[in-house]
């Protein structure tokens, strides 16, 4: 390379980076694939609950969650319900079908593989997190499992007809 | 209240074909500028300037044993207290407007993956600042007793529009506090206070020295998960070995959230009751290498770019009125 065109390439890149800006930075960055992990929620399948008075209460079974992400950051996991509704007739003549939500605490009793924030009872819809998943260490470690098992308690409204109430409580994983 | 213990997990269930066991999100891609950011592996933390579009794909798996329907949506985030959580349903604010989900539903086969892409369209007036949400997979409730139980998994999305240069990122640890879980396990919180314009997920070590008898021991994982929107402050835990009691120990913690990076110091004594606390110290901040101080390393590097383009420059006018000057010499 001649003296020349050394001294060419050097006011191009000055040009280049002037041009650029550097630090610069386009609104659509490009991206590369790249694979994170996944998070992965198993919810229970059977919910066991029982009535004593004029409380509905019991489990709702235990919830696996799996963090295969590369980089883990634990998570947090949120309940809501829309409440519960009668199905088929009423057992007492009430215009009262619907139980709200809140009407409904959950309460995280037993975890494995990390810990929770949280074991307080939690009233339906929170606006927080029932709790926040977190490990007690080894962050670089791929799929780290953990699992934990929540109950539920309804108090029923004395203005409720008495029947078959049915309703879904939507757990996030985020 | 803080649950300081860490019980042992289990085996994990048996993969479905391609996928672990139940419903499952991944985000695919990552911008080439944040690939040493851990950060952006898993969530899209993208700062852009009003009118952007850009778009992301991602995967959702079905480890379960039947089909799958799927619905991905944008749903509304808040961060409080120090958690990152998501609206109860399909919650709506400013950023979910932006998002749109491709195909929005799915159906997938047992044990297999579908890819899904999120498109971002920000308003050419969005004004400055740092929104919340998640694209959320929602897979039917299962079960058929009285109560279904639900499961939605998300992807985090901190999307930050600004109209000058990237938004700053900083934090201080304020204070330090040794306390004894209800188990007995010890713990140390390091208050730590969100100083600049972004939201921060907190990871970090801790690690003691000067103890009793001379001991040191460490270093030690704080707990993942806190996350702090500006301005916000809030305890980061780092939960240790029972063996660890009285002090006083020079505790050092070393936070960090992406590739941002601080250390502090203090002197904490643990107590010995259970669910006691001691007092709380102030910390001291540690300075950090200059390679290794995000905040300073920027216009370092800024400053010995400008200085080696100026050089450059002076090296190609030079040259040039050197020619020119032999050319009028022939």
């Amino acid at each position: 390379m001649t003296r020349r065109t050394k001294a060419a390439a050097a006011a191009a890149l000055v040009a280049s980076c002037l041009v650029a800006g550097i630090g610069g930075r386009a609104d659509a960055a490009p991206v590369l694939t790249l694979p994170s992990g996944l998070l992965t929620v198993t919810p229970p399948v059977v919910a066991s609950l029982s009535t004593s008075g004029s409380t509905i209460s019991g489990s709702l079974g235990t919830t696996t969650v799996i963090d295969g992400r590369l980089a883990s950051a634990g998570y947090s996991v949120s309940m809501s319900t829309a409440g519960f509704d009668l199905i088929g007739p009423a057992v007492t003549s009430s215009p009262t079908t619907h139980i709200p939500a809140s009407a409904v605490t959950v309460r995280v009793t037993s975890t494995t593989g990390g810990s929770a924030s949280t074991t307080a009872p939690v009233a339906l819809p929170s606006a927080l997190p029932i709790f926040l998943f977190t490990y007690g260490g080894a962050v670089s470690t791929i799929n780290l499992l953990s699992t934990y098992t929540m109950s539920m308690s309804i108090a029923v409204p004395t203005a409720a007809a008495q029947g078959r109430y049915t309703g879904t409580v939507t757990q996030t994983v985020v | 209240m803080v649950a300081l213990g860490a019980p042992a997990g289990a085996a994990p269930p048996p993969n479905v074909g391609e996928c672990a066991a139940g419903l499952g999100i991944a985000l695919l891609q990552v911008p080439k500028a944040s690939l040493k950011d851990p950060r952006a592996r898993n969530y899209v933390i993208d700062v852009v300037k009003p009118g952007a579009t850009f778009s992301r794909t991602f995967k959702v798996c079905n480890g379960t044993h039947a089909p799958l329907h799927i619905s991905m949506y944008p749903d509304a985030a808040t961060i409080t207290k120090g958690v990152f959580s998501l609206a109860p349903d399909r919650g709506r604010n400013e950023l979910t407007s932006w998002i749109s989900v491709t195909p929005s539903e799915l159906t997938v086969p047992s044990g297999k993956a579908a890819v899904a892409t999120m498109h971002f369209t920000v308003p050419i007036d969005a004004t400055a600042g740092e929104r919340y949400g998640g694209i959320v997979a929602d897979a039917p409730a299962v079960g058929s007793g009285s109560v279904a139980v639900r499961g939605r998994v998300g992807i985090r999305v901190y999307l930050d529009v600004t109209g000058g240069g990237a938004p700053k990122s900083d934090f201080t640890v304020d204070s330090l506090q040794a306390v004894r879980g209800a188990d007995g396990t010890p713990g140390v919180l390091a208050l730590v206070h969100n100083t600049g314009a972004r939201a921060l997920d907190m990871r970090g070590t801790l690690q003691l020295s000067d103890g009793p008898g001379g001991l040191a021991a460490g270093p030690f994982d704080a707990r993942l998960g806190t996350t702090l929107k500006p301005g916000d402050s809030a305890p980061v835990v780092v939960p240790l070995s029972k063996a660890i009691r009285g002090g006083p120990w020079h505790a050092v913690v070393d936070m960090k959230s992406g590739v941002l990076e601080r250390k502090a110091e203090g002197d904490v004594t643990f107590p010995d009751k259970p669910s006691t606390g001691g007092p709380k110290v102030p910390a001291k901040a540690v300075p950090l290498p200059v390679y290794k101080d995000k905040g300073i390393l920027i216009p370092v590097a800024i400053t010995f770019i400008g200085f080696l383009s100026l050089v450059l420059l002076l090296m190609a006018l030079r040259e040039y009125l050197r020619r020119q000057r032999a050319k009028q010499g022939a």
